[in-house]
């Protein structure tokens, strides 16, 4: 049921790359986790393990087909996710006027998997304005807003704070909270920017994820950084948001809650 | 009311009292006597009440008075006058030791246990503080952290000064400071040492309070939160005093075998004996790691310069205007233990001077300004001082009997045992009880073995001669490079020791064939359990003079804190440290990756900020890798000693586990028996070193030949 | 464990959790986030409106509006050979090397617009007549000599005004350096106001 969305007001901060890791983690706690691309790039997959040349999507059949569920892949155990897909550039500005202006559109394509009970749904957006992000947004319990720990993220902090994201505020259930990638201790700027994003936000910085090459090397491996490089740092700090996330969304493993598994049309 | 009750308890006990004192008893009767007392005491023991402990101190305190008079009524008739002569000398001796237990029991009665006196939340209420950390010979490389750490401490920047007092006048610690932004203060002569030095400092600045470190004690970053604190609360107070806490092991620890795991020798007067002088307002200021109210000061005219322990006897001065001292009981600075037993012989030696100095000079039982629990608090802390003789004396007692036959005891050996034996073992139970976890049994003796043959001179003439003899500073930090046995330390140990060796093999030589000699085989029996006691003591005395080789500079602390280990690849690991020092760390595995990629730097992640530093890899194994840190600029320094050495809790340990006094002893013979044993071995390897190392010249000889 | 707290573990041990010390440690670090223009902006956000806070340098003043008819393509004169003087002939240098060197049009494009302001930041700072053009970097080095080297090469190269700083003793710079930082690295943002209008006085 938990619907996180994923997002940053600036391209290139690790948005796909922490939706990834971040599912992985909430899936290694105990929960089953729901991972959904939003963004036309289809980079989301690639962290899963699904091959480049696999386009399979929900964005070509959600045009047609009402129950977006169909379209989920498993990606190992409790861990699935929802590709975007190969699209043409029509079948794209469709799905995006369907969501502008449809407002049941979205309602309708993911209710089996909302409804779901106990899955937790984390979404991966494009940068910047976008009407994916502005339709879910009403629906999300918590937004995590990425960014890098660097001046041109930080520049557009004031961005955010005047929801210029989505011309409204962000997030009307759980709030929106900040997680700040790549910060490297040792370079000059990255700690700086660091250390004025912690006094300036507060609680309100989730984690802090450290500068790691692994999570690159993972990336390219198509693994998750936990199976990857179990010592890497980053892997420890994005456990760390985990598991506040978890906290905020009141998700709680080990209160005797059974889940039946997920029928999936596909594997 | 309580008042009038108590008076009348004493009154109604008095009698009784001075009859278990004065009853002269047969040796049978002693004995029961003595055993049934014993017998009390022990099933009194199973309550661990402190009321209970003053029972039994009580108790103690009239056994050990009936010795003493039992020993001055009946046992002080000789036949000759050497055995007059030696007779009195024991006689003193044993009176010196009641004295002190007596003392010590009221010192140490009523443990104060003080807690921390939090600050008020608005800073600007908070007093000006000057930090001095005063130095004359020690090495840059000591003071650096200790002034480092000093700028680690919490408090307002604004209210709190660092002033390194530079007695050397050294370029290069006028360059430091400047670079590390704290004052430097010199002066133009160095007269009275480092009394003169601070006095000189108190001239130029102008903090509320004064805060002293010696240049080797690096202060956690809590000190001034958790002592300031009392200032403000009461106004009458001119000092707290924290514990001194070593980091690095003392020769006791470092070169007995059995050192590493008993109370440090510091333990009991930075524990019970500051704790007991609390409760009575006589904690005295012990040059370092505390707080002192400038005002106070002032009134006195500075610290003292008179004698050579400047501190104790400020704090006497000051006392004696009507201020107030306490003591603190938590270890919030810490510094490096004499390195080696001679330098700890030449402080300590300084220490007894200086406190024989101010026994004469200022003597706490006369002048105005103190109470009576003051008085003798500060005069068993003198006395204490005074213990070489005695000592001596009884290391050497048996001596007389068992080589020359001398006589210096009137009573029959039964009688004496009957009466010596609740007096001995009610003072080392009471001991264990009381301060089992500060000191272990027996240890004392070691301790003051080891210094007796040294303070005989000293003690007595500064006694006699009060202003003699001048300040000799203790050397901090220097490297122990080989390891060697310091014979000229426990040269009068090794004589004595050789001749009551001597003396015991006659005794029972003499025992065995007791008619033929005509000696009384019981009076060789306690004697030569007398001398065998004292050989046991005196053997692990020597045995601290082995002196280990001490590996490297920095002391390893044992931690663990998480580490972020950067790679040259650019992957980040995350693993823990398992120990700690400013040279280096030691990081548990957390993977293969550093067999094939460089680490190139890790960051220590503490809650305040974290602190990466450049390492070169020196060994690894499977657990873990031993890195070594890499010259880093004066503020990464200080970064560091803020996660190495002024970490708040840094130095609290729990305390060691109660005393046992069998235990105790066994392992005090356990060292003994490791000072033949592994210098047998150490020879043996030398030897077999040795033989290679001529086999391998042999061989390139004949290479070179050939 | 993500981190060591070791004054909550103080606490701990010495059961001292009812004290709220204080964690002063961001004392000593130094306070380089507001040597930082994008970071100063952000913290200043609310603050009253000072124009150094809400520069980025003051090195390099911010963009102004240009002027209405800036970009009036009438102004153009084919290229001639204009002596260097007064501050009212804007962009006349610039015009002739743009006529004469047609590849680096949009090079020139911003020397032009800088160029303009750096006159409006002069004859804010420094009434002088004379200031004379700069030739800024992009413009390639083929320019003949007339065009003098004056303060702009100074602003946009820092390396050279902390030179004469490094000659000295080393052990001068360490003793009087504030927290370990030189000169060396934010010149462009930390030269104060005095040296850099005593450096436009002595490039004319």
């Amino acid at each position: 049921m938990p619907l996180v969305c994923v997002c940053s007001p600036k391209g290139g901060v690790g948005k796909t790359t922490v939706t990834a890791n971040l599912a992985y983690a909430l899936a290694r706690a105990g929960s089953k986790v729901l991972a959904i691309d939003f963004d036309v790039q289809n980079a989301l997959r690639l962290h899963f393990g699904v091959p480049l040349s696999d386009g399979r999507g929900y964005v070509t059949k959600a045009i047609e087909s009402a129950d977006w569920s169909q379209s989920v892949l498993t990606a190992g155990s409790n861990m699935f996710v929802l590709p975007y897909g190969d699209v043409t550039e029509d079948q794209r500005l469709e799905f995006e006027h369907l969501l502008a202006t449809d407002s049941h559109f979205l309602m309708r394509g993911l209710s089996t998997l909302l409804n779901y009970p106990g899955l937790v749904i984390i979404a991966d957006f494009p940068p910047g304005p976008n009407p994916a992000l502005k339709a879910v947004s009403r629906l999300a319990d918590l937004h995590l807003v990425t960014m890098l720990a660097d001046t041109a993220s930080l520049s557009l902090l004031p961005h955010i704070e005047n929801h210029r994201l989505i011309g409204e505020p962000l997030n009307n259930k759980a709030g929106y909270y900040f997680v700040l990638n790549q910060s490297d201790n040792r370079r000059h700027i990255s700690r700086d920017v660091t250390a004025f994003m912690q006094q300036h936000l507060g609680d309100r910085l989730l984690g802090v994820i450290n500068r790691d090459e692994s999570v690159a090397e993972a990336n390219a491996s198509q693994q998750s950084i936990f199976d990857f490089s179990p010592a890497s740092a980053a892997a420890f700090d994005i456990e760390l948001i985990s598991k506040r996330v978890a906290a905020i969304l009141g998700i709680k493993i080990g209160d005797g809650a059974v889940h039946t598994a997920l029928r999936t049309s596909n594997f | 009311m309580k008042k009038v009750l108590f008076y009348l308890l004493l009154l109604v006990l008095a009698p009784i009292a001075v009859l278990i004192i004065i009853t002269p008893m047969d040796s049978q009767k002693q004995y029961i006597f003595g055993f049934i007392s014993l017998a009390i005491l022990f099933l009194l023991g199973f309550s661990k009440k402190h009321s209970v402990s003053i029972i039994m101190m009580l108790v103690s305190v009239l056994m050990s008075t009936r010795y003493i008079y039992f020993r001055a009524t009946q046992t002080l008739h000789f036949n000759s006058e050497i055995e007059a002569i030696l007779g009195i000398g024991l006689f003193l001796a044993e009176l010196y030791i009641w004295v002190v237990l007596l003392l010590s029991y009221l010192q140490t009665a009523f443990p104060l246990k003080r807690g921390i006196v939090p600050l008020p939340d608005d800073t600007s209420t908070w007093p000006t503080v000057d930090v001095y950390v005063p130095s004359y010979n020690e090495s840059l490389e000591v003071v650096r952290d200790t002034v480092l750490a000093a700028q680690c401490i919490d408090y307002p920047r604004d209210k709190i000064k660092i002033y390194l007092l530079d007695d050397g006048k050294r370029r290069e610690f006028a360059v430091f400071a400047a670079d590390a932004g704290v004052g430097y203060i010199t002066r133009n002569d160095n007269s009275h040492a480092k009394a003169g030095n601070l006095n000189h400092a108190m001239k130029l600045t102008k903090g509320e309070l004064i805060c002293v470190f010696d240049c080797d004690h690096v202060a956690t970053r809590i000190f001034l939160q958790a002592t300031v604190g009392a200032f403000l609360q009461d106004p009458k107070l001119a000092l707290l005093q924290t514990p001194h806490y070593f980091y690095s092991p003392d020769p006791f620890e470092r070169n007995l075998s059995g050192g590493k795991n008993i109370p440090n020798e510091g333990a009991l007067f930075y524990g019970p004996i500051q704790q007991g002088n609390d409760n009575w307002n006589a904690t005295f200021f012990c040059g370092s790691c505390a707080v002192i109210r400038r005002s106070a000061l002032e009134e006195i005219g500075g610290f003292a310069v008179e004698t050579v322990t400047e501190d104790a006897h400020t704090a006497l001065k000051m006392q004696r205007l009507g201020w107030k001292s306490a003591f603190l009981d938590i270890p919030l600075a810490a510094g490096l233990a004499t390195e080696r037993l001679v330098l700890h012989v030449i402080q300590r030696t300084r220490w007894a001077r200086g406190m024989t100095q101010i026994f004469r000079l200022d003597n706490p039982l006369f002048g105005r300004g103190l109470k009576w629990q003051q008085r003798l608090c500060y005069l068993n802390a003198m006395l204490y001082f005074q213990f070489a003789l005695p000592r001596v004396a009884f290391v050497t007692a048996p001596l007389a009997y068992l080589l020359f036959n001398l006589n210096i005891i009137h009573s029959s050996a039964s009688l004496i045992f009957a009466y010596a034996l609740p007096h001995l073992i009610l003072s080392i139970y009471l001991n264990s009880r009381m301060n089992g976890r500060y000191r272990y049994s027996f240890w004392g003796e070691i301790y003051d073995m080891v210094m007796a043959f040294h303070l005989v001179l000293p003690t007595a003439v500064t006694m006699l001669f009060p202003k003699r003899g001048k300040f000799n500073v203790t050397d901090k930090g220097a490297l122990l490079n080989v390891g060697y046995f310091d014979f000229s330390v426990v040269r009068p140990h090794m004589i004595v020791a050789v001749l009551l060796a001597v003396a015991v093999i006659a005794g029972i030589v003499r025992a065995c064939a007791h008619d033929y000699f005509g000696v009384d085989p019981n009076v060789i029996a306690l004697n030569v359990g007398w001398g065998l006691y004292s050989l046991v003591f005196l053997l692990a005395a020597i045995a601290v003079a082995r002196e280990t080789r001490q590996t490297r500079k920095t002391i390893r602390i044992d931690v663990d804190i998480p580490v972020v280990i950067h790679y040259a690849s650019g992957i980040s690991s995350r693993s823990n440290t398992l120990d700690l020092s400013m040279g280096g760390c030691r990081i548990a595995v957390p993977d293969d990756r550093h067999l094939t990629d460089e680490i190139e730097e890790i960051e220590l992640q503490l809650k305040s900020g974290s602190i990466s530093i450049p390492v070169q890899v020196i060994a690894n194994d499977e657990q873990a890798i031993r890195l070594q840190f890499e010259e880093i600029p004066l503020d990464r320094r200080r970064e560091l000693v803020r996660v190495v050495l002024a970490r708040a809790d840094a130095w609290i340990h729990p305390p060691k586990p109660q005393d046992n006094p069998f235990r105790s002893l066994l392992i005090i013979i356990r060292c003994v028996f490791d000072l033949f044993w592994l210098t047998w071995k150490s020879r043996r390897e030398n030897r077999r070193l040795r033989q290679e190392e001529a086999k391998r010249m042999e061989s390139a000889s004949e290479d070179n030949v050939t | 464990m993500k981190n060591y707290d070791d004054l909550q573990r103080f606490k701990d041990k010495t059961r001292t959790g009812a004290i709220e010390f204080k964690d002063m440690s961001a004392q000593n670090k130094h306070s380089d986030t507001s040597n930082w223009a994008i970071i100063k902006q952000l913290m200043n956000t609310g603050d009253d409106d000072s124009v150094l806070s809400h520069a980025g340098s003051i090195a390099v003043p911010a963009p102004q509006a240009v002027k209405a008819d800036e970009f009036d393509a009438s102004h153009f004169r084919p290229l001639v050979a204009q002596p260097i003087s007064s501050t009212a002939a804007q962009g006349s240098i610039l015009d002739s090397l743009q006529s004469a060197l047609p590849d680096t049009k949009t090079a020139a494009f911003q020397p032009e617009q800088t160029q303009h302001t750096t006159a409006t930041l002069f004859e804010q700072l420094a009434p002088v007549t004379a200031a004379p053009e700069a030739a800024v970097e992009p413009i390639p080095h083929s320019i003949p000599e007339p065009v003098k080297e004056t303060v702009k090469p100074a602003l946009v190269s820092p390396p050279q005004a902390p030179a004469p700083v490094t000659t000295e003793p080393v052990r001068f710079d360490k003793l009087f350096a504030a927290k370990g930082n030189t000169a060396r690295s934010h010149p462009a943002k930390d030269l104060p106001l005095q040296p850099l209008l005593e450096m436009i006085a002595s490039c004319r």
